[in-house]
């Protein structure tokens, strides 16, 4: 129900009760009103008719007294309230009655003495009993008077009393109704509206400011509210985007630091080993081809007893960017611990990662040298181990072990040199530059012992 | 919004029908006065396309010693003058004959006693009563049971008084001569078949009053307008006069009111012309020259609304006096 509704009828209610007291006082003074007018009439008029048919009676010319009292009987139109009038002798002997039957019966008309007429009152009659009198009593005359047309008169009126006033309460109640809905009730309603349109998240909603009142007001407050909400949440968000960028910048910088090799910036052995085995199944699922290629790099601790370990590690880092530079885009390079790196290369079989890793190894011997100044003349070098995955079953630590065990090869060898994992028959046979590389290796360890 | 606006709705559809119930209560109030005063009126149930007679004829039943022409005859003279009518009058054999020649349309207007008029209507004769006549301004008359004045001196004799005692009655299709004082009787808790010593029968009220007035009756029933304005002298034969100041007779006890004679019509007669009749026997009282005509040659002096339920009582009283009386014979 509106508020408006209940406005409405709450004020009528509370008119209601107001018009039920009121009118009720007013019926009650008007309805006593009427019985004292209608007593008087009716006094009057019994008065008039003992005047009238007293010279009758003293001559005892009943007939003519019966005769006025039949015009009553007749006309009861023109007498509605009268019921009954008797008129009796001082033995109480009825002379004239309005139901003629009762001629000469014998009835009591009591008037207290002193007095010369008596009423007597129920709720739905008024009797008056008086004296007949010219010169002396010559009897009583008693008639009654049925108040049922003044009653039913009262409830007319009652009736259109209240009819009227429930149709002045209910117009008031609608007009009412109307006027609180257009002053109030819509007002709020569009207040309530905008507060919704703000609850759904549209913030550029205004309310209707009509009026300089309460509601016109409220308006008014309930925009500036809008306005200032506006502003925090655009500083809010504009600060919630600042953090999430700091925070994906340190996301991505854990990540980093979780997956880089800090000091040769590739990545460390925990993202390859996860890259690897990654690899390893879509290789698998895809029966493509994948190689794992390990390096050593040559006389490490050499270079770190010689020229120091912040030598040691420009050569670390030298190593690691020359590996980055030849390898392919596909390829990963990993820091795999101490001077040690693994390479892994989707796609390629044992040939073409052998390839790779001569390529490789000829980078470095050449390459490492220039970039760490400290070296002098010291050329680095490293050995290399290949393997490739060939079997369904085979594991990432069988190829790794494999490789490892190529590279191990490739030291005991001589160093310098790439060795190919011989678990199997070898897809590509090693290239003739490689064989010059064995060569070239073989005279570098020489001189470098290690 | 929609949602607000059909509340709106009910809002203002509750309380238009609580404002407009009182409305159609205060409309309601007025509608059966109007439908009431339809029914009341005798008149509506005359046909609107009745038939319009050329001559209205009067039908009575006729009086003895009286001459029932010169009887009419102002009713006639007074129709044709005052209302440019032409009408004459019938005279029936009886009153079981005249409520023949209404039902036969052979009289327009009939003018019967107020027993023969319920008697009328129990035999279904289609006839509304459109006046009842008046005799001295009063459209009702009473039964009188009374005595001897010389007999009782200055005193009023009580009705028990006359226990054992003779009564003279006038004929069984009296109304005030033997209906209604029997009834009256039987209401003060008398059987006047056990109360009296013996029940005669006078040829008619001046007759019964006659008889009292000789010593043959103790008590004798008779209309009040016998009485009242009248009294036996000393003429023979009880031929009565007038003499002004005294009576011969005590009124012993009184009948309840008696409606006089009926006017009706028939039911086939048009409308408007009933309403013409009406308005016109009921205009009589204004006309002097029929007034006093009329009265001196009926005793009547004029007509008012039929009196309905004074003619509803006669048939009560009758009907019970009817059973009271298959109750004692079977």
């Amino acid at each position: 129900m509106q508020i408006s509704t209940k406005v409405a009828f709450a004020i009528s209610l509370i008119m209601l009760g107001a018009g039920t007291v009121g009118g009720a006082v007013a019926l009650q003074q008007g309805e006593q009103s009427r019985l004292e007018d209608f007593k008087t009439a009716h006094d009057d008029s019994v008065e008039l008719l003992a005047v009238s048919v007293a010279p009758a009676v003293a001559e005892e010319r009943f007939e003519r007294v019966q005769a006025v009292l039949d015009n009553v009987h007749n006309f009861k139109e023109r007498f509605p309230d009268v019921v009954d009038i008797e008129i009796v002798r001082p033995d109480g002997r009825v002379i004239a009655s309005l139901d003629p039957v009762r001629y000469n019966t014998v009835i009591d008309v009591p008037i207290p003495q002193g007095q010369s007429f008596a009423v007597a009152e129920t709720k739905e009659t008024y009797t008056v009993s008086r004296y007949i009198k010219l010169k002396h009593s010559l009897g009583k005359i008693r008639a009654t008077f049925s108040k049922e047309h003044l009653n039913a008169r009262t409830e007319v009126l009652m009736k259109q009393a209240l009819m009227l006033l429930l149709f002045s309460i209910s117009a008031a109640g609608v007009a009412l109704h109307l006027v609180h809905r257009r002053l109030v009730a819509k007002r709020l309603s569009r207040l309530a509206k905008a507060a919704g349109e703000i609850e759904k998240g549209n913030l550029a909603i205004e309310a209707r400011e009509e009026g300089s009142d309460e509601i016109g007001e409220l308006a008014h407050s309930f925009n500036t509210m809008a306005k200032a909400v506006r502003h925090y949440t655009e500083d809010l968000e504009s600060i919630i985007a600042e953090r999430t960028e700091e925070l994906q910048a340190a996301n991505k910088r854990l990540e980093q630091l979780a997956t880089t090799d800090q000091l040769t910036d590739v990545w460390n052995r925990r993202y390859f080993d996860e890259s690897a085995r990654r690899a390893l199944e879509v290789a698998r699922r895809n029966e493509r081809p994948l190689s794992v290629v390990l390096v050593d790099t040559d006389k490490f601790k050499s270079v770190n007893d010689t020229f120091g370990h912040p030598v040691g590690d420009e050569v670390l880092k030298a190593v690691a960017a020359v590996l980055k530079e030849n390898a392919r885009k596909s390829d990963l390079v990993a820091r795999f611990g101490g001077e040690e790196f693994a390479i892994l290369m989707p796609e390629s079989g044992i040939g073409l990662a052998a390839q790779a890793a001569e390529r490789m190894r000829e980078a470095l011997e050449s390459d490492v040298r220039p970039r760490v100044d400290a070296l002098g003349d010291r050329v680095i070098t490293a050995s290399f181990g290949v393997a490739a995955f060939e079997n369904a079953s085979d594991r990432l630590e069988d190829l790794l072990s494999a490789a490892d065990v190529a590279m191990y090869e490739s030291k005991e060898s001589g160093r310098n040199r790439v060795t190919v994992a011989n678990r199997h028959e070898v897809e590509d046979p090693p290239s003739a530059s490689s064989l010059s590389g064995e060569i070239a290796l073989e005279k570098g360890m020489a001189a470098d012992g290690g | 919004m929609g949602r607000i606006t059909r509340r709106s709705w009910l809002g203002h559809l509750g309380l238009a029908t609580v404002s407009l119930s009182p409305l159609a209560g205060l409309l309601g109030c007025s509608e059966p006065i109007q439908a009431n005063k339809e029914k009341t009126d005798a008149l509506m149930a005359l046909d609107p396309q009745g038939a319009v007679p050329p001559v209205i004829r009067i039908g009575i039943t006729p009086s003895t010693g009286e001459d029932t022409g010169a009887r009419l005859q102002p009713l006639v003279d007074y129709l044709e003058r005052a209302f440019g009518v032409t009408a004459e009058g019938v005279t029936a054999e009886g009153y079981d004959h005249l409520a023949v020649l209404v039902q036969e349309q052979a009289v327009e207007i009939g003018i019967f006693s107020p027993l023969s008029y319920v008697k009328a209507l129990e035999k279904n004769v289609e006839a509304v009563a459109i006046a009842t006549a008046t005799r001295n301004g009063s459209p009702t008359y009473l039964g009188y049971l009374v005595a001897n004045r010389e007999k009782h001196g200055e005193r009023l004799p009580l009705l028990d008084e006359f226990r054992g005692k003779r009564v003279a009655l006038v004929n069984k299709s009296s109304t005030s001569g033997y209906l209604y004082p029997r009834a009256m009787l039987h209401e003060r808790g008398i059987d006047p078949d056990v109360f009296f010593g013996e029940q005669l029968f006078a040829k008619n009220h001046k007759d019964a009053l006659r008889m009292v007035r000789d010593g043959e009756a103790d008590l004798a029933a008779a209309a009040s307008s016998f009485v009242d304005s009248v009294q036996i002298a000393d003429e023979p034969e009880g031929q009565v006069g007038e003499r002004e100041g005294h009576s011969d007779f005590v009124v012993v006890a009184k009948t309840r009111h008696i409606p006089l004679d009926c006017v009706v019509v028939h039911k086939r007669l048009q409308r408007d012309l009933g309403m013409t009749l009406r308005k016109a026997l009921e205009a009589l009282v204004h006309d002097p020259v029929a007034n006093e005509k009329l009265g001196q040659t009926w005793g009547l002096d004029g007509f008012v609304r039929p009196m309905r339920l004074g003619y509803q009582e006669i048939a009560r009283v009758y009907q019970d006096a009817q059973q009271r009386a298959e109750k004692k014979t079977g």
